[in-house]
């Protein structure tokens, strides 16, 4: 406990420093406190967990293999997701180029959904909906709102301007959005409530960047 | 629509943002055994870094459970000793040239570069008239050499084959199934514990290529289900 007390108490750029200089104890403590949103990322990209899980396996490589050359230009949580999302892409295309392997029956990676549970439906019903997205879309709305980088943040770890980093995730909130809401039309038979989703060009409910 | 991206998006209501936001945060936990064999393998790497005795490796420790890219492993094996054997095959030798074995992906941070399949093709071509005849099963060594080795020789039916590099072999072995692959997956056989794939080769032989799940063990047979083929997995 006292180890994990030790490393918890240091940012994470202390870790990186220490662990590019050959820091075990750093390394582990660093990969603990972000493997979560390293595999959150992955899964969400790649969108099943066999290919996630290779994803967050070689991220996790990257990212210790990548140690000595942080150079601190970026937060070191957006470094990380960087080095997640460029895994889950890698992975992807990756696994375009072959044909996925026999039906894991009974692996214990596959999730069954348990019948009338809306939360694990919409879960079930997101993965192919992003799938759908195009993949700079997808990127997108996964740093955006699940990871929580700033618009300016994704647009510099994009490479696009800030702009397009606001225009590509309206687009892909909307379209993730109406899965969802067409889904919930299907659970329940009932309609949703009218609700103007357009107004005189005020961004509602985004962070200013 | 096109991107105007000096226009402020119109954008969904506070709490259809929630909601949607709730649903991709709502990702299903990473399972346990998987998470803590990525995390050893990267702190593996690490050791390799920090470590100049600890031998380096191309590849990174794999999980003792065989993951995806262990079944990779252990198929591209198979296959290569499949192709080298004088068995179903009508007496052809169609040797998979080390030249195309010895290229492959990283598996570290960079671009990846898989064989064509067309070069593929053409080496397979060339080496069928040259390929070497041996008998003497091949010794385990790194990286392409390893590869090299087991691609230009025959191999007894029972020889403990050691894995091939997986950079060199999988683009070799996603090229051919690419082409090849044909015929109902056999799906996991839940009682035996064993999983597989039917393939069809480039000289239109079928095989099923089965890997035990726990173990990694591979074995290969014809479609009446005689052992072609077994080795052990990584």
């Amino acid at each position: 406990m006292t180890r994990r007390s030790q490393g918890a108490n240091r940012t994470d750029a202390e870790l990186i420093a220490a662990g590019s200089q050959g820091d075990r104890q750093a390394v582990d403590e660093l990969l603990r406190r972000h493997q979560p949103m390293v595999w959150a990322v992955c899964r969400r990209l790649c969108g099943d967990d066999e290919s996630a899980n290779d994803a967050t396996q070689n991220a996790l490589i990257r990212i210790v293999r990548g140690l000595p050359s942080f150079e601190g230009r970026s937060k070191p949580s957006t470094w990380i997701y960087r080095i997640a999302a460029n895994a889950a892409m890698d992975e992807l295309r990756a696994r375009a180029r072959r044909p996925r392997p026999t039906d894991m029956v009974g692996d214990p990676d596959i999730e069954t959904v348990p019948l009338g549970d809306d939360a694990v439906e919409d879960r079930m019903i997101l993965d192919p909906a992003l799938r759908e997205l195009p993949e700079e879309f997808r990127l997108v709305v996964v740093l955006r709102d699940l990871v929580d980088l700033e618009y300016t943040e994704i647009a510099d770890l994009l490479e696009i301007p800030v702009g397009t980093v606001r225009s590509r995730l309206s687009r892909a909130r909307r379209q993730l959005y109406r899965v969802l809401g067409d889904a919930s039309v299907t659970r329940t038979g009932n309609l949703p409530g009218p609700s103007p989703r357009h107004t005189d060009g005020v961004d509602i409910g985004e962070r200013s960047s | 629509m096109t991107e105007q991206p000096d226009r402020e998006p119109q954008d969904l209501l506070p709490d259809e943002l929630d909601e949607l936001r709730s649903a991709l945060r709502d990702v299903p936990a990473q399972n346990e055994l998987r998470a803590r064999a990525a995390l050893s393998a990267a702190l593996a790497a690490h050791d390799e870094i920090h470590s100049p005795a600890a031998s380096r490796s191309d590849t990174p420790t794999r999980p003792m459970r065989p993951s995806r890219s262990a079944w990779w492993v252990s198929a591209a094996a198979a296959v290569v000793v499949l192709v080298s054997l004088p068995l179903v095959m009508n007496g052809r030798d169609e040797t998979p040239s080390s030249e195309t074995a010895a290229t492959g992906r990283s598996s570290s941070d960079g671009a990846e570069s898989p064989v064509a399949p067309n070069r593929i093709s053409a080496d397979l071509d060339d080496a069928a008239a040259s390929a070497p005849e041996l008998t003497d099963p091949p010794v385990p060594t790194s990286g392409a050499a390893e590869a090299d080795t087991l691609a230009g020789e025959n191999l007894a039916a029972t020889a403990m084959v050691a894995p091939p590099d997986l950079v060199t072999l999988a683009p070799w072995l996603d090229a051919l199934i690419t082409r090849g692959s044909s015929g109902p997956d056999l799906g996991c056989d839940l009682d035996t514990g064993w999983i597989g794939e039917r393939l069809t080769l480039e000289s239109g032989d079928v095989v099923e290529i089965q890997v035990e799940i726990e173990t990694g063990h591979v074995r290969v047979v014809d479609p009446e289900g005689c052992s072609v083929v077994s080795s052990t997995g990584p």
